[in-house]
């Protein structure tokens, strides 16, 4: 048969056929979109970290990213191989400038061992004296906000606001690169005093004497750190402050994986509407000579098509709606990221998944439509009329799921994990619970649409039943948007509850790192 | 011309019952059929409804089985076919005609008549040069581009007509060809059926409820409760007029030639 056929047979139900194809381009698109973002995300914090880190060849940070005492900074000059060892403090923090409001990332440094480190260029102004009230500011990011050498430069933090002012201006650099340049660059032990960090800091720089020794001096710093610290190579602490990213990138995985399911549950709802309607083509089809086989290829190849226009589609909706993204997770995290920076992987994935997840929801309805007798379609009888059989495995296959995301919570809420597989379970776990409930439904919605219809039957009037027996007669159909419905709300609660639950989190981290001594 | 007996057999069926159903929804539409259709011979089928017509076509046409009794088609016997077998039944040696015209909207008039050519994996430019000559054969050969919607009734069970017989089959099966046509139309079919059987040879069993289009046959069958109750052989047809004049009890139409 001709592929025109099916294109034609699309085209016969343009509604339905767009709904499908949106199903299926949302799927792909959401998938495609997270994937990037998550992917540049990281790979944003580990350029920023190697370029923040200049020379240094490793750093010392603390586990989930918080503070540490900064009587380690002597323990680790001392130690062989380390040239120099430079603390270094990081805080969210709002500037006022002469334009508003400005949302910046203070570094604290100690003027003498950074030279060591990185080498902050002047364009205007003179270097940070130790102790100092002063700043430095990426050259760029002060003329576009209006501000010059001499200036006050208010800034407030969870601790509260200093005055302090603008010494000189950085030409752009190591320092500059980290968070777009909206940085305040002061002394360590000023912003230590003026902020209240008491001897907490962030981060230890190691400029070794010798680059090529580096794994055997990070054996030999590691095993000379407390618990709970860590030596490694700079980009390595993208790892670090994934506990930030951790749950946004969760949620973004969650809703990723959802919107695939959704997306497949919509081509699966609109699917069996066009079997019903077709039953009989269907059966003229075996009538005619037509193999059980050639039906069901036939009906997947429609299924295919519209999951290739949608991945079509999908791909670039997809690469689009990544800046978007890009843009909201940098506000979120207040980081600076640039254009997406996609591997081959995210559009090999999409483009493999749009077609999958349309064949794969279309399957077992097709194959069970080509091993229909065509007799059942062509006698008069065979109306759309007949009551949809509920079958018991969707119960038992729902239940095992709900019971196994029951599970994954226990282990999750137990800890019993390391945060690291975490993050892989719980968009799994997202997507039992979702296909779970939707294969429930059917059993859950039956019931409750009778106790609905003998609550109301009194006042329903004679369409309201009409309309009840036809939904109830229309078993899987019904459970299927019923289903659609259930993801749709999942999703936006979710999705909002997550967003909610990681700006706590970023709260939670703030507190913990600057504010608790 | 019209008798079964100096002619190869082209079906025969023996003891042939169908159940539907079991216990309280038990339906036997067929209670014990012995029949036998000579190749060329264009039998009708008539009996009120419900009395196992169309059961008995499908039985023939291998799109069901019988519960007992034999079934056989160009000498084969269908209960030793398996599904995929009957298939290729329905493909190669069936063609059907039904009521309810069954065309794919979505396919243009030479499309639909070439359709079983494509589902046999003919090549498309091999397929329409055969489904032309079968428009061609129903007189429908100029409008080759045309969907069903845009034709009358009629023209449309030409199509199918055309259909059936595109991959020239051994039987054509016919289940009330004429049941949603007018006269006229329906007598344009009845002839065209007339005609496939006398000049291509064509056999043909036909169920029907109008007594003119079983006057165009060789042989009216008579069902009632699943049993064949009469069979009447009927002269060779010359005109219209002549069939009905020849049949007893029925009223003469209104539009006779
Ligand atoms: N698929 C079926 N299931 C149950 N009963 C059927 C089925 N098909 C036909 N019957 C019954 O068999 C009998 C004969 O039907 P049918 O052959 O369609 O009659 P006719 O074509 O002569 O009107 C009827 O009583 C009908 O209800
Ligand atoms: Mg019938």
């Amino acid at each position: 048969m001709k592929w025109s056929y099916s294109l034609r047979e699309l085209r016969r139900r343009p509604l339905r056929s767009g709904l499908t194809l949106t199903g299926i381009t949302i799927g792909v698109a959401a998938m495609l979109s997270i994937a990037i973002t998550i992917e540049t995300t990281r790979r944003a914090y580990g350029d920023m970290y190697t370029t923040l880190a200049g020379r240094a060849a490793l750093e010392v940070v603390a586990i989930g990213d918080g503070g540490f005492d900064a009587a380690l900074v002597d323990q680790l000059s001392g130690t062989d191989g380390v040239a120099v060892a430079a603390p270094v403090v990081q805080m969210p923090a709002v500037m006022i400038g002469p334009k508003g409001r400005l949302v910046v990332m203070v570094i604290g440094i100690d003027p003498e061992r950074d030279t060591a480190v990185r080498d902050l260029k002047l364009r205007a102004g003179k270097a940070l004296a130790p102790g100092g009230a002063v700043v430095l500011l990426d050259a760029a990011f002060a003329a576009a906000n209006g501000i010059g050498v001499g200036d006050d430069a208010p800034v407030i933090t969870r601790t509260g606001g200093v005055r302090l002012t603008v010494c000189g201006l950085m030409e752009p650099g190591p320092i500059s690169a980290f968070n777009a340049g909206a940085v305040v660059v002061m002394p360590l032990s000023t912003a230590k005093k003026r902020f209240g960090l008491g001897d907490q800091i962030n981060s230890v720089q190691l400029v070794l004497e010798d680059d090529d020794r580096a794994n055997a001096i990070r054996q030999a710093v590691q095993t000379s750190l407390p618990d709970g610290l860590s030596v490694r190579p700079p980009a390595a602490r993208a790892d670090l402050v994934r506990d930030t990213l951790l749950s946004t990138e969760q949620a973004l995985q969650s809703f990723s994986i959802m919107s695939l399911v959704a997306g497949a549950f919509i081509i699966l709802n609109t699917f069996l509407m066009n079997l019903a309607e077709r039953r009989r083509q269907l059966a003229l089809i075996r009538a005619l000579g037509g193999t059980g086989k050639q039906v069901q290829w036939w009906l997947l190849r429609e299924a295919l098509l519209l999951g290739l226009t949608g991945t079509a589609i999908g791909i670039p909706l997809g690469w689009l709606m990544s800046f978007g993204m890009l843009g909201s997770m940098q506000t979120l995290m207040g980081v600076k990221l640039s254009a997406p920076v996609p591997g081959v992987m995210p559009f090999v994935a999409a483009a493999i998944l749009g077609p999958v997840m349309a064949l794969a929801a279309t399957w077992v309805p097709a194959r069970r439509a080509g091993r229909e007798p065509p007799l059942n379609g062509l006698t008069a009888a065979a109306g759309t009329d007949a009551i949809e059989s509920v079958r018991r495995w969707p119960l038992v296959v729902g239940v095992i799921c709900i019971t196994l995301m029951a599970g994954i919570c226990v282990i999750l809420v137990g800890e019993h994990l390391p945060q690291r597989s975490n993050e892989k379970i719980l968009p799994a776990g997202m997507a039992l619970l979702m296909i779970g409930g939707i294969l429930v439904m059917p059993y859950l919605l039956m019931p409750v649409l009778r106790m609905v219809v003998w609550g109301l039957g009194p006042f329903m009037g004679f369409e309201g039943r009409m309309a009840a027996r036809h939904l109830d007669r229309r078993r899987v159909r019904t459970a299927l948007t019923a289903g659609v419905l259930f993801v749709a709300i999942v999703i936006s609660i979710g999705f909002g509850n997550q967003i909610r639950s990681n700006l706590r989190d970023m709260d939670t981290w703030y507190e913990r790192t600057f504010v608790g001594d | 011309m019209t008798t079964t007996g100096t002619r190869t057999t082209a079906i025969a069926l023996h003891g042939v019952h169908k159940v539907f159903g079991e216990s309280s929804t038990r339906v036997e539409a067929l209670a014990g059929i012995d029949l036998d259709v000579g190749a060329g011979e264009f039998v009708a089928i008539m009996g009120p409804s419900g009395s196992g017509k169309s059961t008995l076509l499908h039985l023939i046409g291998g799109l069901d089985v019988a519960t007992s009794g034999t079934v056989a088609v160009g000498g084969e016997d269908l209960a030793s076919l398996n599904d995929d077998q009957l298939t290729m039944l329905r493909r190669r040696k069936i063609g059907f005609v039904f009521q309810a015209y069954n065309l794919v909207s979505v396919l243009t008039a030479i499309e639909n008549v070439a359709l079983p050519l494509i589902i046999d994996g003919i090549a498309e430019s091999r397929a329409n040069e055969r489904a032309g000559r079968a428009l061609d054969l129903v007189g429908l050969g100029s409008r080759p581009d045309h969907r069903p919607g845009e034709m009358s009734g009629g023209e449309q069970q030409r199509i199918a007509i055309a259909r059936s017989l595109v991959a020239e089959p051994v039987l054509l099966l016919a289940d009330e060809p004429t049941g949603n046509l007018d006269s006229v139309t329906g007598d344009q079919t009845m002839r065209l059926l007339r005609r496939l059987v006398d000049e291509e040879g064509q056999t043909v069993i036909m169920v029907t409820h109008d007594a003119r289009d079983a006057a165009m046959a060789d042989r009216i069958v008579r069902l009632r409760d699943g049993r064949i109750v009469e069979e009447q052989t009927l002269p060779p047809v010359k005109s219209g007029a002549d069939v009905l004049a020849s049949l007893e009890g029925l009223d003469a139409p209104e539009d006779a030639p």
